[in-house]
């Protein structure tokens, strides 16, 4: 009988320590795991953050989201060749120096098919989602700058405010008036208004332009009504050591889904453009999405 | 001597079981030290001093710098590490030539460490890239953590 005691008491604590034994090897096996799990996705994040980070350096561009607004500073125009290379140099960087195989890293379009960065749509280069309004260029010489939405989602811009700094260039118009012959703001056609009340599709514009002698010049034309075939147009007159031209605005039409559009006739520039909306429910990609993927996760969004 | 076999036999499967589950809770209790959260901390300090170093403009500044200059400011920034901490990074600038085959060329290599470390066995490496726009180049950093 007391065998029998001594035998069930002995089996109940080594049963006892074999129980304890496995869920403290179960315990430590998944917290293992999970601490493996997260380093790497630490390593998934922080490697598409630095090609993502890096890509505006590449394009020369600053996007940020402020509150209700998206505030874009750029450098214009580029050279179209230098631009191209680079972004392709930079592609090839990822891959042959930055990518190892325990890391995939790629450029894709919507379909996950591999694309090549140099080939992307400058057209779009940024798209502010989910109302699909673009900022972007004739091509990657960065000489025409757009602003371009739909006429359905045009309702969601609330203001645009353009600030061009010129680089090379002065007035060679009166920026001190804004009536009579010399004056800088002639619009032709024009389709300016003193509000946006009783218009469909009117932009609030704020343009401001100032020359390489520090003079400024802001547009007295706030309101246009762009709707249908509508446009405006202004031939911003300056000059340079030798010779005179003209930087071309166009303020719509809006059935060309076209908001602006500035051609800089290669004038040297920076520009700060902010495109108020009348959510703070927006985020800004560049029309390329990346993927980046280890054997245990991958993260795959719009840069 | 039915008796004394069956105690030795009871002994010995005693012994047995006794001696598995002591192998068992010395090989399972490392996995429940903190190892692996080091490890998880030194990865996530790794990436964030390479993210500051590369958004405030640092590594970008060190392009065509003398070697001797980017060396000791690397140093300073390691400082910036907790004490018990120990790194050893390096900054790679190459520049890039279109081909075919598309090349890169390594320009400059520059590498420091933390003060007073040695290196160990166990390190957790981190790595970043960054690009200039003019001049056009590219640069690879390599970070190596360590507890002291």
């Amino acid at each position: 009988m007391k065998g029998i005691f001594f035998t069930i008491i002995t089996f109940m604590i080594f049963l006892g320590m074999i129980t304890y034994i496995t869920v403290i090897t179960n315990s430590n096996i998944q917290r293992s795991n999970l601490t493996g799990e997260r380093i790497s996705a630490n390593r998934i994040y922080y490697t598409w953050k630095s090609v993502s980070d890096n890509m505006k350096h590449v394009l020369n561009v600053y996007v940020a989201k402020l509150n209700d607004s998206a505030e874009i500073n750029d450098t214009l125009p580029a050279n179209k060749d230098f631009l191209m290379n680079f972004l392709k140099l930079y592609q090839q960087f990822i891959n042959q120096i930055y990518r190892d195989p325990t890391i995939d890293i790629r450029f894709e379009d919507s379909n996950g098919n591999e694309v090549d960065l140099s080939t992307l749509d400058p057209k779009t280069l940024f798209q502010i989602k989910p109302m699909n309004v673009n900022y972007g260029y004739l091509d990657y010489g960065k000489n025409e700058l757009f602003v371009k939405s739909s006429t359905q989602n045009f309702s969601f811009i609330k203001k645009l405010d353009l600030f061009i700094d010129l680089k090379n260039v002065f007035f060679n118009c009166n920026y001190t008036v804004t009536s009579g012959p010399d004056r800088c703001n002639k619009w032709s056609p024009d389709n300016s208004k003193t509000s946006c009340s009783g218009i469909e599709y009117c932009l609030n514009l704020n343009l401001t332009f100032k020359d390489v002698n520090g003079n400024i010049f802001n547009f007295p034309e706030k309101y246009f009504d762009i709707g249908g075939s509508k446009f405006s147009k202004a031939n911003l007159d300056v000059k340079n050591i030798t010779s005179s031209y003209f930087i071309i605005i166009e303020v719509g039409p809006l059935n060309t889904e076209t908001v602006l559009h500035i051609n800089l006739q290669n004038v040297q520039t920076n520009t700060s453009t902010k495109i108020q909306f009348n959510t703070t429910d927006f985020y800004i990609n560049l029309a390329s999405i990346l993927n980046v993927s280890t054997v245990f996760g991958k993260k795959v969004d719009n840069l | 001597m039915t008796k004394g076999f069956v105690l030795t036999m009871d002994a010995i499967m005693a012994t047995t079981i006794a001696v598995v589950i002591v192998i068992a809770i010395v090989n399972m209790l490392p996995l429940a030290s903190t190892n692996y959260f080091d490890k998880q901390q030194l990865e996530s300090i790794g990436n964030d001093f390479l993210a500051v170093m590369d958004l405030s403009g640092k590594f970008r500044s060190y392009i065509g710098q003398a070697a001797s200059q980017v060396n000791q400011d690397l140093g300073l920034q390691l400082q910036i590490l907790p004490q018990t901490y120990c790194g050893n990074v390096t900054v790679k600038i190459y520049s890039g030539n279109i081909g075919p085959p598309t090349t890169f060329t390594l320009e400059n290599s520059y590498n420091n460490l933390t003060a007073g470390c040695i290196k160990k066995q166990e390190i957790i490496k981190t790595k970043r890239i960054f690009v200039n726009f003019d001049p056009q180049k590219f640069g690879l950093v390599e970070f190596e953590l360590w507890l002291r």
